[in-house]
């Protein structure tokens, strides 16, 4: 068993100034797996005041100065990948296959981009007579969830020291042991002390504590809608900067000139990446109300496709959800689109056969959902699919924007020019159409209740910077 | 006393909710200037509820943007006729001098009425041209349009070129703001030549600015 006993705050590995912890559980055989620290806000106080005490410096440090302290992060993380692979599947679930790529070499790239990003960044323009120069927010409170553990660090963290802040994160507890080795990872590195500080524990007790400190200058938090109100809701008190990037219900629209093979498997792998524990996944598949049986065929036989068991197994399509509460919270969804009259194609509320040890969910599919049912409506997080018939390219636009949220969506058309064209009109941050492939260096964050302002590339870097006019 | 009764929504000057009202007062005499409606958030409601449709299905996001320029532009102008009387209440609500009153109060909301629609009109000519440049085959099709579909699919108007340049614009900014606080600090007290102000900036003539230099 893992046992972390301390926290990483100015430089230094420290204890907590409480002594209770918190347990992490292996998703996959319900043991617990490590022990970390349940930070206090005294905790968040020191760190806090580190971050506010480096920050000058680090600020004034040359940004491609900054800009080698992440290469040399990246380097840490590539020569720790396996390590770290494995731990998030221990902490998460993801079918270890899958986790190198999504979970370290994602993180890796958002690393080195941010490296190359501090170096080449243009960071003041003219506009008439005013020199417009761009600033690093100050200190950052990054507070990040279990799905994606370290890609969510490092889409706050790199920008952040990139930009010239100084951070205190506050890592999932659910899945924090990854957060622990990139701490060690920057210690190596050698970034000057303060710059990063890190403090385990729950959520309303340090993470609120960093939401609510006099000191930190903006947040940037990552997590369920309802969390996000109330950091926002604390932030308003000081008048903090506030990046959310939350919940979705994104639509897949599936036209009735798409080439129904290609974008029905596609969608049902979208669905199903990380057991369905992604904010983007596009769980509500809108469909021709006429080819609605073929797509029942297609869905059901892509999700018998996602063998559910040991992520360790190198046969496992579809790992454990994270946690006894998430899989509790899944099972209650799958039985209320029972009740409220769906049809369920593959899956159900029972535990997988043979798989009653860990938080396993069979992949399941819904039909003839209709959009005002709870499983349309709200966020299931988990490998649940439900397929929305629809009875004109209008009402598809309709129902796909007939959602609180606003993170994602996809279109499939007969051509290019089509699926932009409906694109255009989803009231979302980012649509794939005819499954263009993932680019973690474009802008992703959402539209309505998903969130305000946008993580990755330039759009992620700029959420760290200030502007400040010089007339002359 | 002036006397408003009536609040503005939906393109419409509509009776509000209660009779509530709210007395302007003059900052200088301290006397009751205005009688305002005192709006409840029923019309709130309202006024959030024609927004919202206007915004989710009504024709101005829909609009090509050429035409909310140009409806921008009418604004500015409409606006440009009533400058002075804007100057003037401006100052009998909240006490700016007049000079200040009629050289920014007032005027800088028309250079950012002009300014915006420019630069709006200058990103949407780089965008037509940048989609001409790939052949878009987005310009032949159908009624219901996007924003982007409008942008790509008209050509480009002749707006920019009747404006002033971007680089233009900045420096006449620059030498606005330069004759605004310059009058106002060496002259508060001069009543400023209005007439002739008016005629400068409605010809948009540098030269026709230069006059109202104290």
């Amino acid at each position: 068993m893992i046992v972390r006993d301390s926290l990483y705050i100015d430089g230094a590995w420290v204890a907590s100034s409480g002594s209770e912890t918190l347990d992490v559980i292996d998703s996959a055989t319900e043991e617990v797996f490590a022990t970390i620290p349940a930070g206090t806000p005294v905790d968040i106080d020191r760190a806090v005041e580190a971050a506010s005490r480096a920050f000058a410096s680090w600020a004034a440090t040359p940004a491609k100065d900054r800009g080698a302290f992440l290469q040399k992060m990246a380097d840490g993380l590539q020569a720790r990948a396996s390590e770290v692979a494995d731990v998030i599947s221990h902490e998460v679930g993801m079918p270890r296959s899958l986790t190198e790529t999504f979970q370290v070499g994602l993180p890796i790239g958002e690393l080195i981009d941010n490296a190359a990003r501090a170096a080449s960044y243009v960071w003041q323009e003219e506009i008439g007579n005013s020199l417009v120069v761009k600033e690093p927010v100050g200190v950052v409170g990054a507070i990040t969830p279990w799905n994606f553990p370290l890609y969510q660090v490092v889409l706050k963290v790199a920008p952040a020291l990139a930009a010239g802040c100084t951070v205190v994160l506050k890592p999932s507890e659910v899945a924090p042991i990854n957060a622990f080795i990139l701490a060690e990872i920057v210690e190596e590195a050698g970034l000057p002390k303060g710059v990063f500080n890190m403090v385990t524990g729950l959520g309303p007790v340090v993470g609120e504590a960093i939401a609510a400190h006099p000191l930190v200058d903006k947040v940037s938090f990552t997590g369920s809608t309802r969390a996000g109100k109330r950091v926002m809701e604390i932030c308003a008190q000081t008048i903090k900067r506030v990046s959310l990037e939350m919940g979705g219900k994104s639509a897949n629209i599936i036209l009735e000139d798409a080439d129904l093979a290609a974008a029905v498997p596609a969608g049902v792998f979208g669905c199903y990446l990380n057991s369905g524990q992604v904010c983007s996944a596009p769980t509500r598949m809108l469909v021709p109300r006429s080819r609605l049986a073929e797509v029942e065929q297609l869905a059901a036989a892509a999700a018998a496709g996602f063998v559910p068991g040991d992520p360790f197994e190198a046969t496992t399509g579809l790992g454990p959800l994270v946690s006894a509460v998430q899989r509790d919270k899944v099972r209650d969804y799958i039985k209320t689109g029972v009740q409220e009259g769906a049809t369920l194609v593959a899956g159900g509320p029972e535990a997988p056969e043979g798989l009653e040890k860990g938080f396993f969910i069979q992949p399941t599919v819904f039909s003839n959902v209709s959009n005002d049912m709870t499983i349309a409506r709200e966020e299931i997080f988990g490998p649940v699919l439900s397929i929305i018939p629809f009875d004109s390219e209008e009402e598809a636009i309709e129902i796909a924007n007939d959602t609180d949220y606003g993170l994602s969506g996809g279109v499939w058309a007969g051509t290019q020019e089509h699926a932009i064209e409906v694109a255009q009109r989803l009231r979302t941050g980012q649509v794939d159409v005819n499954g263009g492939s993932f680019n973690p260096a474009a802008p992703f964050g959402g539209y309505k209740k998903s969130g305000i302002g946008r993580e990755r590339g330039a759009f992620g870097f700029e959420e760290f910077l200030e502007v400040k006019s010089i007339q002359r | 006393v002036k006397v408003h009764d009536k609040l503005f929504i939906g393109g419409e000057w509509v009776a509000p909710a209660s009779n509530a009202v709210v007395e302007v007062i003059s900052p200088h005499t301290e006397e009751v200037i205005a009688r305002i409606p005192e709006a409840s958030a029923a019309d709130v409601d309202r006024a959030v509820a024609v927004a919202r449709s206007g915004f989710d299905a009504g024709e101005w996001p829909q609009l090509a943007p050429e035409e909310r320029i140009a409806a921008v532009e009418r604004f500015a102008n409409l606006y440009l006729a009533r400058l002075g009387e804007m100057a003037e209440i401006i100052t009998e609500e909240m006490g700016s001098p007049i000079s200040f009153s009629n050289l920014g109060q007032a005027p800088a909301s028309w250079m950012i009425l002009n300014f915006r629609h420019r630069s709006a009109a200058t990103r949407h000519q780089g965008l037509a041209a940048s989609s001409a440049g790939k052949g878009s085959s987005t310009t032949s099709k159908s009624r219901r349009s996007s924003p982007l579909r409008s942008e790509r699919g008209r050509p480009a108007s002749s707006t920019t070129s009747r404006c002033l340049t971007l680089e233009a614009e900045g420096q006449l900014l620059a030498f606005l703001t330069l004759i605004f606080s310059h009058s106002w600090i060496v002259a508060p007290g001069k009543r400023p030549r209005r007439r002739c102000y008016r005629h400068a900036v409605g010809s948009q003539s540098a030269t026709g600015i230069k006059e109202v230099r104290p």
